[in-house]
């Protein structure tokens, strides 16, 4: 119980000093709000004279991006890899490791706190629009299921992106595969677009993959696309991606550990 | 007159001298750099191509019309920023800090002195290079007329200096309110969303909004339309008018700002 309550407290640092930047806090949101204000544009315009697309219809789409846009700040997070490599070439590193800390979840417990309170205000503007019947936003079809996946997959992209990151304990230039791989991870994931728009060979490809399992499910089972045992289903194969990049993420953290040569060390 | 410009012209040389044999030395970073802008760039390139592989266009704008526009987007925003990259970057924190003390004591234009410092577009020239390659892949929908051509250049020209302007206004808002830089941000994502699409998607009552107040829909938009659908005298007046009630008005918010400035020594 002590050693959640250690990084509970890495959480509530980090609400507090991301509270302390509000310009900060209140420009990601805007941004946010103004890309989804451009989709909004898009896509209204594309369907135009349509009813449905690929099983979506208009009301699908905007709750679709709408949804993209609260569950996102957990499930497509990917500041976690390059804090890593920083960290590991300037020889930071080296305070976490000697701390009672695992650092692995000390950034996942910093990046947590980060991401509430823009969670917060965004789930305060999905309520409102709720409260006033905004007509493109539909509820969740199975809010429990909805929120349990969300939280598998906001895990899972954490391993994956931070066993991403640690090529820095053997590579002195990270930047450009990190971020190949950070934005590939959250394309795949269906952030820019539903995977069902693309051709049926991409996505078949896609089910082998675990980026769709960080967000795009969440967003398949709240829009209710996925039906009882298939919810279940597609949640235990979350579950198996987790133990499979928990089992390769302790393994390529131990061989980094051994190969870390502290810069200040 | 003649003297004067010789004058900078000669300073600006001078100073991107030193960047360039610098880039040169960084060759890691420049690929680096290059890995990064070419992922977000093909992952919007895939977004567009999905999109208009299902609707069959947006507007009228088919899949290279859109290419185009998008390829143009790219090379406004890449090579303002790594000409101006001082501008783009520093502002806030150079006044915030009072940094700025520097440029006042030299006897050439403030404003000019400021913006020329920095020039990264020897490292950017690879990225740079992708949204040319593009524009030959998408050469079907190109109008090719000499007259075309260099009306796509000065719209390109006047798309970059709208969007100088609007970064060195949102930079001088520090003269002002402290913490400005966030004001970047939402102009990123303003960037991000408005210069991916034409202007067919926005309903009416927004058309003004981001083709004149906020004209971040124009810069992309204006050019590629030009290349595609050939000259079009309102458009082409808008972003005439745009470019120089935006370049006017950085110029006065920063003198304003300037005389408002507290050195760091003061």
């Amino acid at each position: 119980m002590l050693t959640i309550s250690k990084y509970f407290y890495i959480t509530k640092l980090a609400i507090i000093r991301m509270s302390a930047y509000p310009t900060r806090f209140w420009g990601a949101i805007l941004a946010d709000l103004i890309i989804f204000l451009f989709v909004y544009f898009l896509w209204t315009h594309l369907y135009l004279g349509k009813t449905s697309v690929n099983g979506y219809t208009l009301k699908m789409m905007i709750t679709y991006y709408l949804i993209t846009l609260l569950i996102g700040s957990f499930t497509l997070v990917r500041g976690y890899a390059n804090r890593i490599s920083k960290d590991i070439k300037s020889g930071d590193a080296s305070l976490h490791f000697i701390k009672p800390f695992q650092y692995k979840w000390v950034l996942f417990a910093d990046s947590i706190g980060w991401a509430i309170p823009p969670f917060l205000i965004l789930l305060g503007i999905v309520l409102l629009l709720y409260g006033i019947q905004f007509q493109y936003l539909l509820p969740p079809h199975n809010l429990l299921l909805f929120s349990l996946s969300a939280i598998l997959g906001t895990i899972l992209n954490f391993l994956i992106i931070s066993t991403a990151g640690t090529i820095a304990f053997w590579t002195t230039t990270t930047g450009g595969f990190i971020s190949l791989l950070t934005r590939f991870s959250a394309m795949l994931g269906g952030s820019l677009v539903p995977l069902s728009f693309f051709p049926q060979h991409i996505q078949a490809v896609l089910n082998y993959l675990p980026f769709k399992y960080t967000h795009y499910v969440s967003l398949e089972i709240y829009l209710g696309n996925l039906k009882g045992p298939e919810e279940l289903f597609t949640m235990g194969i979350q579950l198996l991606w987790i133990l499979i990049f928990l089992i390769i993420s302790k393994f390529i953290w131990n061989k980094g550990y051994k190969a870390y040569e502290a810069v200040n060390g | 007159m003649k003297q004067l410009m010789v004058k900078y012209i000669s300073y600006y040389i001078e100073r991107i001298k030193y960047p360039m044999m610098e880039a040169l030395e960084y060759r890691a970073d420049i690929i680096s750099l290059t890995f990064t802008s070419y992922a977000y760039m093909l992952i919007q390139l895939i977004f567009i191509t999905v999109v208009v592989n299902q609707f069959g266009s947006i507007g009228d704008w088919g899949l290279d019309d859109m290419i185009i526009l998008f390829a143009s987007g790219q090379f406004i925003l890449l090579a303002t920023i790594s000409i101006f990259i001082n501008v783009w970057d520093n502002t806030e924190t150079d006044i915030e800090k009072g940094n700025l003390d520097f440029y006042l004591l030299k006897p050439i234009n403030v404003l000019f002195n400021y913006s020329t410092r920095g020039f990264v577009l020897f490292q950017n020239l690879p990225s740079l290079m992708f949204p040319v390659i593009l524009l030959y892949f998408a050469r079907d929908s190109i109008i090719f007329s000499p007259a075309i051509f260099i009306l796509y250049l000065v719209s390109i020209f006047m798309s970059m200096t709208i969007f100088y302007s609007i970064i060195v206004i949102l930079g001088s808002l520090s003269f002002w309110i402290t913490d400005s830089r966030y004001f970047k941000l939402i102009l990123f994502g303003l960037w991000k969303s408005a210069a991916l699409y034409p202007a067919d998607i926005y309903p009416n009552w927004a058309l003004p909004i981001f083709l004149i107040i906020i004209p971040i829909g124009l810069l992309a938009y204006a050019p590629s339309y030009f290349l595609v659908f050939g000259f079009n005298w309102q458009l082409y007046a808008v972003q005439v008018f745009v470019t120089i009630i935006f370049s006017f008005g950085a110029v006065f918010i920063w003198n304003k700002g300037i005389k408002k400035y507290s050195s760091a020594s003061s």
